[in-house]
C-alpha cells in the first residue's frame, strides 16, 4: 500500500492518543483509588455498588437503634436495682418494727418508711434525655400523688384499685370466716364442756378476731377509697365496734368471759362455764355475720360505690402502652417497660403496700397487719427481680443482634469495596506500563516523522 | 522531408513538458498539508508525426513523432471511497454527538457520588424518619426529616432542570446544524455552477472539485446525504437527503428549522420542525417534512433530534429519562402519602390541643398524582409550612387527655420501613442502569466506528495523499529531464550553427 507522510504522521497522532488515553484512565484510577468514578465506567459493578450501599446505609440506621434500645434497657436496669434496693430497706424496718417498743420507735420508722414511699414515685418518674422511661406513649410526667393521697399512673387512680382488690379480699376472707365459725358452731353441740371451753370456744374467739381485723381493714379501704357514703360507714363500723350491743366485737367480749369462767367441777356453781351459755351468746352471730356480708356486697356489686370496673378496663388498655423501637426491617423490640410492669397493680401495687406500712406504723391501720407485711415485701421484692430479669434477657438479645449486624456490616462493605474500589498494586503497576509504553511510543514516532528524503540528498 | 526546426520544436516540447511536471510537483509539494487535496500529475502523451497518413509513416518507418504535449493533469481520487468515507462519516458523527448528550446526562445523575447523589439523599431522609420514630415530639427531629425531605426534592427538581437545559441545547443545535447544512448546499451549488463553467473547455477543475469534495465530506458529517452526479451535467453533482432533493445542479433548495406549535408533551419545550423545499414535476413549489427516522437516518442532526424527541427505551432521547425521573418522583409522593394521610399531626397552639389529621407529605398539584414531574416535585403547603405537620403517630393525640399517644410513632415507623426497605432505590437504580448501560454501548460503537473511519480513511489518504519523498525523487527526475532536454536543444542549435554558418564556406 502507498504510504505518504501524512499517513505517517496521522498514524503517529493516533497511536500516540490511544496509548496517553490509557495512560490518563490509569493515572485516574490510582488518583481516586476507584475503579470507576462516573456511571457510565462499568453498568454492571455500578449497579452492584448501588446495591451494596443501600444495605449499607439501612444497616447504619439499625446499628443506631440498637445502641438507643441499649440506653433504654441499661436505665431501666438501674431504676429496678434502686426499686429493688428500697424495698429491701423497707423489708428490714418493718422487721424491725414488730419489735418495736414504743410508739416513739415506730413513729421514727414510720417517717424513715414514708421518706422510701416517696422516693418510689420519683425512680418511677426517672427519665432518659426528655423522655420519661416508665410512661409508654404518653409525653407527660407518669406517676403523682393527688391531694387524698391516691397513686395516679397516666390518669389512672391506682391506689383506688388497690384498695378495691383489698376491699374485695377481705371481704372473702371475712365470708371464708363466717362458714368456718358456723361449722365450728354446730361442733359446740356435740362436744363436752372441757373441749368446748379449752379447743372449740377459742378457736371460734381466733376466728371472730380474724373477721372483725379483716372487717376493719374493709372499712378503712372504704374510707379511703372515698365516695362512700357516712351513714353506710358508719353503719359498718357499728357491726363491728364495741358500742353496739349487737356487734361482733360484743359478741366476742360476752364470749371471752364466758371462757374465761372455771369448768363446773359438778359442784353446781353459780358462776362456771356452760356450753349452752356459749351457745346462746352465738345464737345471732350468723344474722350479724350475714348481715355484714351483704351491706359490704352492696358496695362492692357492680355499680356499687366500690366498683372498679372501670378502673380495670383502662388499666388493661393501659398494660399494652409499652415502648418501642425498631431494630431490624421486621423487628420491634420493647425497650422500656411501663408504669404498671414496674410497679405492679392491685394489692401488690409497691407504693401501696409501703403507704400502708405507714399506716399500720402511724396506727391508722390495725397493728396486727404488721406481722403480713414482711411476707408481702418479699413477695413485691421478687416481682422486681421478674423485672430486672426481663430486661436482661432483652439487653442479651439487642447484644446478639448488635453482634449480627457487625459481621453484616463488613460483608456489605466488602461487596461495595469489590465493586468500587481498584487493586493498588494493579493499578499502579499499569499505571507505569502505561507510562512506559508512552515513552516509547513517543520516541519511536519522533524518529520516523522527522526522516525524509531530503535529509540523504547531498 | 522533415522541418528542419523539427529538432527544436521536440526540444521546445520537452522543455515546456518538463516545466509543466516541475509546476505539478511544486503545487504537489505546497500542497501537501492541505486538507482535502488530491495529488496531481500530468497526462502526457507524445504528438503524432505530421503527416496525411499515420499508418504509412510508420510503414515506412521515416517518420517520428514531434514531441511531447501534456494532454491532461489527473487527480488520484476513487469515487468508490469518497462514498464508503461519507457514509462511515454520518454513522461516526451519530455516535460521537449522542455519546456527548449521554454523557451530559450521567455526569448530571452522578449516583457513586457520596455526597448529593439522590441515592444518599434518600438514606439521609430514611435516618432522619428513624430518629422520628425513636422520638416523635423533638422538634430537632421533626425538623431534620423536613430538611431532608427538601433537599431530596430540591435534588430531584436539580436533576429534572439540568435535563430540560440540556434538552433546550440540544433543540438549538437543530437548528444550529440545520444552518450549517443550508450554507453547505448553497456552497455545492455555486461550487457546481464554477466546475460546469471550467470544464467546459474540456480540462477538469482539479482544485474546485477539491474544495467541492471537502463540502461532501462535511456535509455527510452533518446529515445522511445520498449524491450522484447530474443527468444533465456530469461536471455537477446532486444532492439528496432522504430521498429528497437537496442540490440539484445548480440550484440548492431551502431546508428551513420552524418551531413547533405544540409544546412537547414531557418538557415543555418548542422543537424544531424541518422541512425541505422543492419544485414538483409541474414546478410549483411543494415543501416535505424532514422528520426523525424517516427521512433523517445519520450524522450528527439525527444525533440532536434523536434527544430531542425520541421518548422510547430503545436509543432513548432526554424526554424517555425525564420521563423516568417524573415516574420516580411520582412514585416516591404517592407511596409516602399515602401513608402519611393515616397519620396525626402533632396538635400546637394554632390548632389547640386536640388531634389533627395529616394530610399530604408531598405535594400534588390539582390532586393528580399523573402531573407530578421532577420540576414540581416539592412537600406540601402544610409541611413546609410547620414541622408539626408531619405525622408521627398512628393513633389521635390529644395533650389534654392523660394518656395523650403523644409518643406513638406508628406512622413515623411505617415511612421509615417504606424509605430504607429498597422500592425507590430499585427504581432509581434502574434507571440510573439503563442510562449507564445506553451511554457503555453507545460508547462500544463509536469505537467501532471510529476504527472503521479511521481505516477508510487511511485509504483514502494512501490513494490522494501527497508522499514528500515521492515529489522530491519526481522533482530530481523533472529536473533532470529539463537539462537533458535543454541539453538537446543546444546541440541541434549548434548543429544549425554548423549548418548556416560552417557550409558553403570552403577556402574563406
Amino acid at each position: 500500500m502507498r504510504i505518504t507522510n501524512s499517513m505517517m504522521a496521522d498514524q503517529f497522532l493516533r497511536d500516540a492518543n490511544a496509548s496517553l488515553n490509557r495512560l490518563s484512565q490509569a493515572q485516574n484510577v490510582v488518583d481516586s483509588t476507584k475503579k470507576i468514578s462516573g456511571i457510565a465506567d462499568d453498568p454492571l459493578a455500578t449497579l452492584s455498588s448501588l446495591k451494596a450501599r443501600n444495605k449499607l446505609s439501612t444497616l447504619a440506621d439499625y446499628q443506631d437503634s440498637v445502641s438507643t434500645a441499649g440506653s433504654y434497657l441499661t436505665e431501666n436496669e438501674n431504676a429496678a436495682d434502686s426499686l429493688n434496693q428500697v424495698v429491701q430497706s423497707v423489708y428490714q424496718l418493718m422487721i424491725s418494727a414488730g419489735s418495736a417498743k414504743t410508739d416513739k420507735d415506730k413513729s421514727t420508722i414510720a417517717d424513715e418508711v414514708s421518706n422510701l414511699r416517696d422516693e418510689v414515685i420519683s425512680i418511677a418518674n426517672s427519665t432518659l434525655g426528655t423522655n420519661y422511661l416508665f410512661s409508654g406513649d404518653s409525653t407527660k410526667q407518669p406517676f403523682s400523688v393527688n391531694g387524698t393521697g391516691h397513686l395516679i399512673y397516666n390518669g389512672i387512680d391506682l391506689t383506688k384499685d388497690s384498695l378495691g382488690k383489698e376491699f374485695t379480699n377481705s371481704l372473702t376472707g371475712i365470708t371464708n370466716d363466717a362458714a368456718t365459725t358456723g361449722d365450728l358452731i354446730t361442733e359446740l353441740g356435740s362436744v363436752s364442756d372441757y373441749d368446748a371451753k379449752n379447743s372449740v370456744c377459742p378457736k371460734i374467739i381466733d376466728q371472730l378476731d380474724d373477721m372483725i381485723a379483716k372487717a376493719n381493714t374493709a372499712i378503712q379501704a372504704a374510707t379511703k377509697f372515698g365516695g362512700v357514703d357516712s351513714t353506710t360507714l358508719q353503719s359498718l363500723q357499728d357491726m363491728v365496734s364495741s358500742d353496739s350491743s349487737t356487734s361482733l366485737v360484743s359478741l366476742k367480749e360476752s364470749l371471752e368471759s364466758e371462757v374465761s369462767k372455771d369448768l363446773d367441777t359438778g359442784g353446781g356453781e353459780a358462776n362456771s362455764f356452760s356450753t349452752s351459755n356459749c351457745q346462746t351468746i352465738l345464737s345471732n352471730f350468723s344474722t350479724q355475720a350475714s348481715d355484714l356480708t351483704s351491706a359490704m356486697g352492696v358496695l362492692n356489686a357492680s355499680g356499687g360505690a366500690l366498683d372498679i370496673s372501670d378502673i380495670e378496663s383502662a388499666l388493661s388498655e393501659e398494660a399494652g402502652n409499652v415502648k418501642e423501637l425498631q431494630i431490624g426491617s421486621t423487628q420491634s423490640i420493647q425497650v422500656s417497660a411501663n408504669g404498671l410492669e414496674l410497679l405492679g397493680t392491685g394489692t401488690s401495687n409497691i407504693y401501696y403496700m409501703l403507704d400502708k406500712c405507714v399506716n399500720i406504723l402511724n396506727g391508722d391501720l390495725d397493728s396486727s397487719l404488721l406481722s403480713e407485711m414482711p411476707a408481702e415485701l418479699q413477695t413485691a421484692q421478687s416481682n422486681v427481680l421478674s423485672l430486672e430479669t426481663k430486661i436482661g434477657t432483652l439487653q442479651n438479645r439487642i447484644s446478639m443482634i448488635s453482634d449480627r449486624y457487625t459481621s453484616t456490616k463488613s460483608t456489605y462493605t466488602e461487596m461495595k469495596s469489590d465493586a468500587e474500589d481498584a487493586d493498588m498494586a494493579e493499578a499502579i503497576v499499569n499505571l507505569t506500563s502505561a507510562k512506559t509504553v508512552y515513552d516509547a511510543a513517543l520516541a519511536a514516532g519522533s524518529k520516523i516523522v522527522q526522516t525524509s528524503l531530503v535529509d540523504f540528498l547531498k | 522531408m522533415a522541418s528542419t526546426f523539427r529538432g527544436l520544436e521536440t526540444g521546445k516540447s520537452a522543455l515546456v513538458t518538463a516545466s509543466l511536471n516541475q509546476e505539478v510537483t511544486g503545487q504537489n509539494i505546497a500542497n501537501a498539508n492541505t486538507t482535502g487535496y488530491t495529488r496531481q500529475s500530468t497526462v502526457s502523451s507524445a504528438v503524432k508525426p505530421a503527416g496525411t497518413g499515420y499508418v504509412i509513416s510508420q510503414v515506412y518507418n521515416k517518420m517520428v513523432g514531434q514531441g511531447v504535449q501534456v494532454t491532461d493533469i489527473q487527480q488520484y481520487r476513487s469515487d468508490y471511497l469518497d462514498q464508503q468515507y461519507r457514509s462511515q462519516n454520518s454513522t461516526f458523527n451519530y455516535y460521537e454527538y449522542r455519546q456527548q448528550g449521554l454523557t451530559y446526562l450521567t455526569g448530571v445523575m452522578n449516583e457513586l457520588d457520596d455526597d448529593s447523589s439522590i441515592t444518599s439523599c434518600l438514606s439521609d431522609f430514611s435516618t432522619a424518619l428513624q430518629k422520628l420514630a425513636a422520638d416523635p415530639t423533638s422538634q430537632e427531629c421533626r425538623l431534620n426529616v423536613q430538611q431532608q425531605a427538601s433537599t431530596l426534592t430540591q435534588n430531584v427538581n436539580y436533576i429534572y432542570n439540568q435535563m430540560v437545559d440540556l434538552w433546550n441545547d440540544q433543540n438549538e443545535s437543530v437548528n444550529t446544524v440545520t444552518q450549517n447544512i443550508q450554507s453547505k448546499a448553497d456552497q455545492i451549488a455555486v461550487l457546481n455552477e464554477a466546475i460546469a463553467n471550467y470544464e467546459r473547455s474540456g480540462t477538469t477543475a482539479n482544485d474546485l472539485r477539491d474544495d467541492r469534495n471537502v463540502l461532501l465530506d462535511e456535509l455527510s458529517g452533518l446529515v445522511n446525504v445520498t449524491y450522484s452526479t447530474n443527468a444533465d451535467n456530469s461536471s455537477m453533482v446532486d444532492v439528496q437527503i432522504g430521498g429528497l432533493t437537496l442540490v440539484d445542479g445548480s440550484t440548492a433548495n431551502q431546508i428551513t428549522a420552524t418551531k413547533s406549535g405544540t409544546a412537547d408533551a414531557v418538557t415543555g419545550g418548542y422543537a424544531y420542525e424541518l422541512s425541505l423545499s422543492g419544485k414538483d414535476e409541474d414546478g410549483n413549489p411543494t415543501s416535505t417534512a424532514l422528520e426523525y427516522g424517516n427521512q433523517i437516518t445519520g450524522g450528527e442532526l439525527y444525533a440532536h433530534m434523536e434527544m430531542v424527541s425520541n421518548n422510547t427505551s430503545e436509543n432513548s432521547g432526554i424526554p424517555y429519562y425525564i420521563s423516568q425521573l417524573n415516574a420516580f418522583a411520582q412514585q416516591i409522593a404517592q407511596s409516602v402519602n399515602t401513608i402519611h394521610e393515616q397519620g396525626y399531626a402533632y396538635p400546637t397552639t394554632e390548632n389547640g390541643s386536640t388531634t389533627v389529621k395529616a394530610g399530604n407529605f408531598f405535594d400534588v398539584p390539582d390532586d393528580d398524582y399523573s402531573q407530578i414531574t421532577g420540576g414540581n416535585f416539592s412537600l406540601s403547603a402544610a409541611v413546609k409550612d410547620s414541622v408539626w405537620n408531619i405525622a408521627a403517630s398512628g393513633e389521635p393525640i390529644d395533650l389534654s387527655a392523660s394518656s395523650t399517644n403523644a409518643s406513638n410513632s406508628d406512622i413515623a415507623e411505617q415511612l421509615y420501613e417504606l424509605v430504607s426497605g429498597g422500592t425507590f432505590n430499585s427504581t432509581l437504580n434502574t434507571f440510573v442502569g439503563s442510562l449507564s448501560i445506553a451511554s457503555d454501548t453507545t460508547k462500544g460503537l463509536l469505537n467501532t466506528s471510529q476504527s472503521m473511519l479511521s481505516s477508510v480513511s487511511t485509504q483514502r489518504t494512501s490513494l490522494s495523499g501527497v508522499s514528500l519523498d515521492e515529489e522530491t525523487t519526481n522533482l530530481i527526475m523533472f529536473q533532470q529531464s529539463y537539462s537533458v532536454a535543454s541539453r538537446m536543444v543546444t546541440t541541434i542549435d549548434e548543429m544549425l550553427n554548423t549548418l548556416i554558418n560552417s557550409t558553403g564556406r570552403v577556402g574563406l
